[in-house]
């Protein structure tokens, strides 16, 4: 497993370390597929910290509300003003596009999966 | 157990999202629910709604007895007619909104929810007995389904797929008898979109799919796209029809409903009658824009509803949201409203949304639909 290979949640969110110890995150293809047509997100303010497993954002669908849930704990240094601003290019590139980043991310490794093994928890 | 649709397998192979609803699994969406929105607006989308039930009421007196345990007029209702009503508990309380079709005058299809098959079969049991009318209900749920046809292009995919079936010379609410297949199916001129479209009612003995699959896959075939419930629910909204559970249930009666004009105080006496005659209604059914809320505000069931010029923030709420979603045919939330009478005749309210109130305007007009089609 390198450092920086792309990690993935139970709660279909994807998480990625950088050299520096940051972690882009944003939502699974599984997520998107499911919630539908998104129209709104809510991100949380830059400089709030996050604990890992906290319900940090929103992420509304025509069809339904869910939350978002940290994958790491961390302080967020970046939000995806384009993604909140036209939500639907989550749905055209979900693990192309980044919702939040944080820095000083601490990762907990047990509750994350590989690709193979995600891709083994969404069958 | 979740049953399946006989169309569950076709669903599936086209990518549907299935989920439980009324005791079945149903397709909520095949692609983007905008989309399959747009499609029912503009061209022709396909519903499988299946799940629905479907009872005959048979015999000598079927007319008086649904005329005594449905809340509206049926004695001009003709052949070929169908007519849309509720059933009422003695309460005056709403058990189920239904259509029924006048296949005969003493012969009758009753089409009800899928949530409320067995509690509606068992009311109307009791009143034919408790009443000793002279006819036969039977629950023929399993061996019906129906497949909605829907937009403006539905009768050319209609009769390009079945050949001329002269829908246009067919008024709405008008229902008949044709064979496809060699089987009998009732085509009416119903729906549940505010679409002109029609609804077909074929036989599915036992969950047989033959018939169901020929339907569907030559109404694909002929240009028809398929429509999951998530479209379906916010068309319903957009042409302000009600949806048992949500605008109708057993804690209102129908005169605290926007249809409360089904109900007919004229006719003899019928099952929730004194009720009905007695109650003051406190509450008025409103629809509500979202248009000058920030983009993209969504109010859903059970949010709140206060007076616009309320600017205390802690005072009580004056109504509350029984549907809403995002209207993809506008471009913004709209949202179907249940709010103390008394305030009936405001022009706007606030809604909370996300934990701040964002401004409401009421719209009015028999639908969402009627500006935006000017």
């Amino acid at each position: 497993m390198s450092n920086n290979e792309r990690l993935f949640t139970r709660e279909h969110e994807w998480i990625e370390m950088d050299e520096a110890g940051s972690a882009t995150m944003g939502i699974t293809h599984y997520a998107q597929n499911s919630l539908g047509d998104i129209i709104f997100l809510e991100l949380p303010d830059v400089g709030r910290e996050l604990t890992e497993g906290e319900a940090f954002g929103v992420v509304e669908s025509v069809k339904s509300v869910s939350d978002l849930y940290a994958p790491c704990s961390g302080v967020v240094e970046k939000i995806n003003d384009d993604a909140v601003n036209s939500p639907e290019i989550i749905n055209s590139d979900a693990e192309g596009q980044f919702l939040v980043k944080v820095k000083k991310a601490i990762l907990n490794r047990e509750i994350l999966m590989t690709k193979s093994e995600y891709e083994d928890f969404c069958k | 157990m979740t049953l399946k649709l006989p169309l569950d397998a076709l669903h599936r192979q086209d990518n549907a999202h299935m989920a439980p609803f009324a005791g079945y699994e149903m397709p909520i969406h095949y692609s983007s629910i905008v989309n399959e929105v747009k499609t029912t607006r503009e061209a022709t989308g396909l519903f499988d709604v299946s799940h629905m039930g479907e009872f005959f009421l048979t015999g000598k007196e079927a007319k008086k007895a649904l005329q005594y345990f449905v809340v509206s007029d049926v004695s001009s209702l003709k052949n070929g007619k169908a007519q849309y009503s509720m059933l009422c508990n003695e309460k005056g309380k709403v058990l189920d909104d239904i259509i029924f079709y006048q296949i005969a005058e003493d012969h009758f299809l009753i089409c009800v929810n899928a949530s409320n098959v067995e509690k509606d079969f068992q009311h109307i049991k009791t009143i034919l007995e408790k009443k000793s009318f002279d006819c036969v209900l039977i629950d023929d749920s399993a061996n019906w389904g129906i497949i909605a046809v829907q937009g403006p292009t539905s009768f050319d995919v209609m009769e390009k797929s079945f050949g001329d079936l002269q829908l246009k010379e067919m008024k709405p609410f008008e229902f008949k008898e044709i064979t496809l297949q060699g089987e009998k199916c009732y085509l009416a001129k119903t729906g549940y979109t505010g679409e002109k479209g029609v609804e077909i009612f074929y036989a599915a003995k036992g969950g047989d799919s033959r018939l169901a699959s020929f339907l569907w896959s030559n109404l694909k075939e002929k240009g028809g796209v398929p429509c999951g419930l998530g479209a379906r629910d916010l068309l319903r909204i957009e042409a302000h029809l009600p949806l048992y559970g949500h605008e109708i249930s057993e804690d209102v009666t129908p005169l605290d409903c926007h249809f409360s004009f089904v109900v007919n105080f004229e006719k003899e006496d019928f099952v929730g009658k004194q009720a009905l005659m007695n109650h003051q209604t406190q509450k008025c059914e409103l629809k509500l824009s979202l248009e000058e809320a920030p983009a993209r505000s969504i109010a859903r069931e059970g949010a709140l509803i206060f007076r616009s010029d309320d600017v205390t923030n802690d005072t009580k709420a004056v109504g509350k949201i029984t549907s809403g979603g995002h209207s993809p045919t506008l471009g913004y939330g709209i949202a179907i409203a249940s709010v103390d009478k008394e305030f009936k005749t405001q022009d706007s309210f606030w809604v909370e949304i996300r934990r701040a109130r964002q401004k409401a305007v009421v719209v009015k007009g028999r639908n969402f639909l009627t500006k935006k089609k000017k």
